[in-house]
């Protein structure tokens, strides 16, 4: 299945009563089709967004990562959210850590270090090289579900395996970033290197 | 539970330890089988709890990340619990995520997790534990586990309790086999004591000493018994000697009464023959005297008619010489009758001396026997159960005592009433001797004035008138005879009366001797026996 979602519309004029009407169903079908690849599509980021807060609930951040004790976790996302609604459905009212979870989006560069966590969407896909740089030592849980992430100086990237949301972890990312991430997390993510870039 | 009495003390010994061990080994086994009963469940539950705890925690990541084969390898390490059947992961949405069967089991998963608490059902154990993850519940791990460790524990158990009273009955065998000796052995040399003082009546044998435990009291109380008894048993042989001794004491005395008696009986016989022969004398006297007395009364007559008649003189002296002479002669038989009433007399009183010493000799008797009376009622006393039947017999011997004496008083008195009434018979008899001298003299004389009378009548009538005086003097001397004589007679008369009480009481006293000789022999019999 394509993670790309293409939509078609009906070009006007293109054909005689029949065609235009051929079209148009078709553009339905395909619409349909696409509604459908929608469904998953949010389901998928529905399992995506309950496994992103749940990672908060398998890592330790250094002390310095946050103001004080009462500072909460923060998720940034970068770029387009591919969430919605879910992501705060899950974190609203919870803890972790003893902290509450915000999520915060459109960020700008400047801001990627106020955040613990932060996914950073398909399309930063080009600005991945200067968003790890940028990054570089700080306690900042990248996430991402784009190919080559992990190699890249990110630490857990999504995958989908057989129709079911996989992870791989970069440890020594994790671990230049000065974060701890739990033997169980690592048990079940697929361990990967870095790439010398 | 006859047998249970009879049984010896080595088996009650045997008996009462091993009932003492089972009940113990039953007790401790009891307690500990029901600890183990409760408390295996108890600890079980504790244990998978803790195991479903555990594996819950390892899961979290799984359950988090939805990763169910990492979930299966986790739940796989059960395979090392050999007491777990199946498992089952149930996520937050209460279905079924993971789930592991052991090799060989058969299982069904329930579709929902049950409540918490563990359950046991047939023979096995299920328990549904919540696993948490930073507070919130991620889901359930459902453990089915077997109850085979605790059947396993009870047959370990119940060999163990099976081996230690196999080991506790032949330990008791040996000890009760030492312990019984303890308390066996000194019993049975009291039995042996017992049985040998009882079959040789041997009182001087102890029971050996055994200790201070309540055979040894046992022990030292019988021997004390037995020197009670001993000690009895020599009093006891003491009196009877001196019983014996005095009952023939007594028997000696009560012969010498029987003799005594019988010489009594004799004399009073011979007392009651001179009596008799008194009496006879008298009678034969006082005839005689009649006669005396008729003669001279005649002769009284015939003087008074002397001066009436002198012509018959001649034939009157001559009559007158004949009846002078026949006075003479008369007074010469009452002489001699005299004299023979003296000798009974004499011969009475001597007798009656024997008699007085014979009572004396009683009288001794009667004191003596009282006073071995007395001895033997001591003895008797001193003697207790044993002296009663003597004591019976010192009474009897102290009564027929007690009627010696009195029956000597009787003859005491009787004879000093014989006494008396001798010496005044001996006195009139000395009396009338003189008067029967007198009359003899007299008739001499008369004899002679009668020769005178044919020379001289005239001194005849004053020779009658002597004659006649003479003759009322010879009267009034055969009336103090007769006097005498009835005296004497009366005396005689007493005597055989008095002989034949005598008599009579020598027989009593002899038939009490008899009665005391038999019982004293039924008594020595009675003693011999022992």
């Amino acid at each position: 299945m394509n993670n790309d979602i293409f939509l078609t519309r009906p070009r006007p004029g293109h054909g005689g009563w029949r065609s235009r009407w051929w079209r148009v169903l078709l553009g339905l079908l395909f619409c349909g089709a696409a509604l459908r690849a929608d469904a998953p599509g949010s389901k998928e980021y529905a399992v995506k967004a309950a496994f992103l807060f749940n990672f908060t609930k398998f890592v330790e951040w250094p002390a310095a990562a946050f103001a004080d004790d009462s500072a909460p976790l923060v998720i940034g996302i970068l770029g387009d959210d591919p969430f919605g609604p879910a992501l705060d459905e899950i974190v609203q009212g919870e803890t972790v850590q003893k902290r509450t979870v915000v999520v915060r989006r459109k960020l700008q560069l400047a801001d990627l270090k106020g955040c613990q966590v932060l996914f950073v969407s398909k399309t930063e896909h080009a600005r991945l090289a200067r968003i790890v740089a940028d990054l570089g030592e700080a306690s900042v849980l990248t996430v991402g579900d784009m190919e080559g992430f992990a190699r890249h100086g990110g630490v857990i990237n999504f995958y989908l395996e057989e129709n079911k949301v996989r992870f791989e972890i970069n440890p020594d990312a994790a671990r230049s970033k000065g974060l701890k991430l739990s033997s169980q997390l690592l048990k079940l993510g697929r361990i990967v290197g870095s790439e010398a870039n | 539970m006859g047998w249970l009495r009879n049984l010896s003390i080595k088996g009650k010994l045997r008996l009462v330890t091993w009932l003492t061990s089972l009940a113990v080994l039953a007790l401790v086994c009891g307690a500990l089988a029901v600890y183990e009963w409760v408390t295996f469940r108890q600890t079980m539950g504790q244990d998978m709890t803790v195991l479903a705890d555990a594996l819950g925690r390892n899961s979290t990541a799984a359950l988090s990340f939805q990763n169910e084969k990492d979930a299966r390898e986790t739940l796989a390490a059960l395979a090392a619990e050999p007491h777990v059947l199946a498992a089952c992961l149930f996520d937050k949405d209460q279905k079924r995520f993971a789930t592991y069967v052991r090799q060989g089991v058969t299982a069904e998963f329930p579709d929902i997790p049950p409540a918490a608490e563990p359950r046991f059902a047939n023979g096995r154990m299920e328990l549904a534990h919540p696993v948490r993850f930073e507070g919130k519940p991620v889901g359930t791990l459902y453990l089915l586990a077997d109850l085979q460790g605790m059947t396993t524990r009870f047959e370990s158990y119940g060999i163990i309790v099976a081996a230690v009273t196999l080991v506790a009955f032949f330990v008791t065998l040996v000890l009760t086999s030492g312990l019984q000796r303890l308390i066996s052995r000194p019993i049975l040399a009291l039995t042996d004591t017992a049985r040998v003082v009882a079959e040789r009546k041997d009182y001087s044998v102890r029971a050996p000493r055994s200790g201070r435990d309540e055979v040894g009291v046992l022990a030292n109380a019988i021997n004390q018994m037995l020197g009670e008894i001993e000690n009895r048993q020599r009093a006891l042989q003491q009196a009877k000697e001196s019983l014996q001794t005095q009952s023939a004491q007594i028997a000696q005395t009560v012969e010498v009464l029987g003799s005594s008696a019988t010489d009594i009986l004799e004399l009073s016989t011979h007392v009651a023959a001179a009596a008799t022969e008194t009496a006879t004398a008298v009678t034969q006297s006082t005839a005689t005297v009649e006669e005396v007395r008729h003669t001279a009364l005649v002769s009284s007559q015939k003087t008074r008619h002397v001066s009436d008649d002198a012509n018959r003189v001649a034939q009157i002296s001559q009559t007158g010489r004949k009846s002078t002479e026949e006075t003479r002669e008369g007074m010469n038989r009452i002489r001699a009758q005299m004299l023979s009433i003296a000798e009974s007399m004499a011969r009475l009183s001597g007798q009656t001396q024997t008699i007085g010493d014979i009572i004396a000799t009683v009288e001794g008797l009667a004191q003596q026997s009282n006073l071995l009376a007395v001895n033997a009622a001591i003895e008797a006393a001193k003697a207790g159960e044993q002296g009663k039947g003597f004591a019976v017999v010192a009474h009897e011997v102290k009564n027929l005592a007690e009627q010696s004496r009195q029956a000597t008083t009787q003859v005491r008195t009787i004879l000093s009433d014989i006494q008396q009434a001798a010496s005044a018979a001996a006195q009139a008899t000395e009396q009338g001797s003189k008067m029967v001298e007198a009359g003899v003299q007299q008739s001499a004389q008369a004899g002679e004035s009668i020769v005178a009378l044919a020379s001289s009548i005239a001194e005849a009538a004053d020779a009658a008138v002597q004659v006649a005086s003479s003759s009322q003097q010879q009267l009034v001397g055969m009336d103090q005879v007769t006097q005498a004589m009835d005296r004497i007679n009366q005396t005689s008369t007493q005597n055989v009366e008095i002989a034949r009480q005598l008599e009579s009481a020598a027989r009593n006293l002899r038939n009490l001797g008899q009665q005391l000789t038999s019982l004293i022999a039924q008594y020595r019999k009675e003693e011999a026996i022992p």
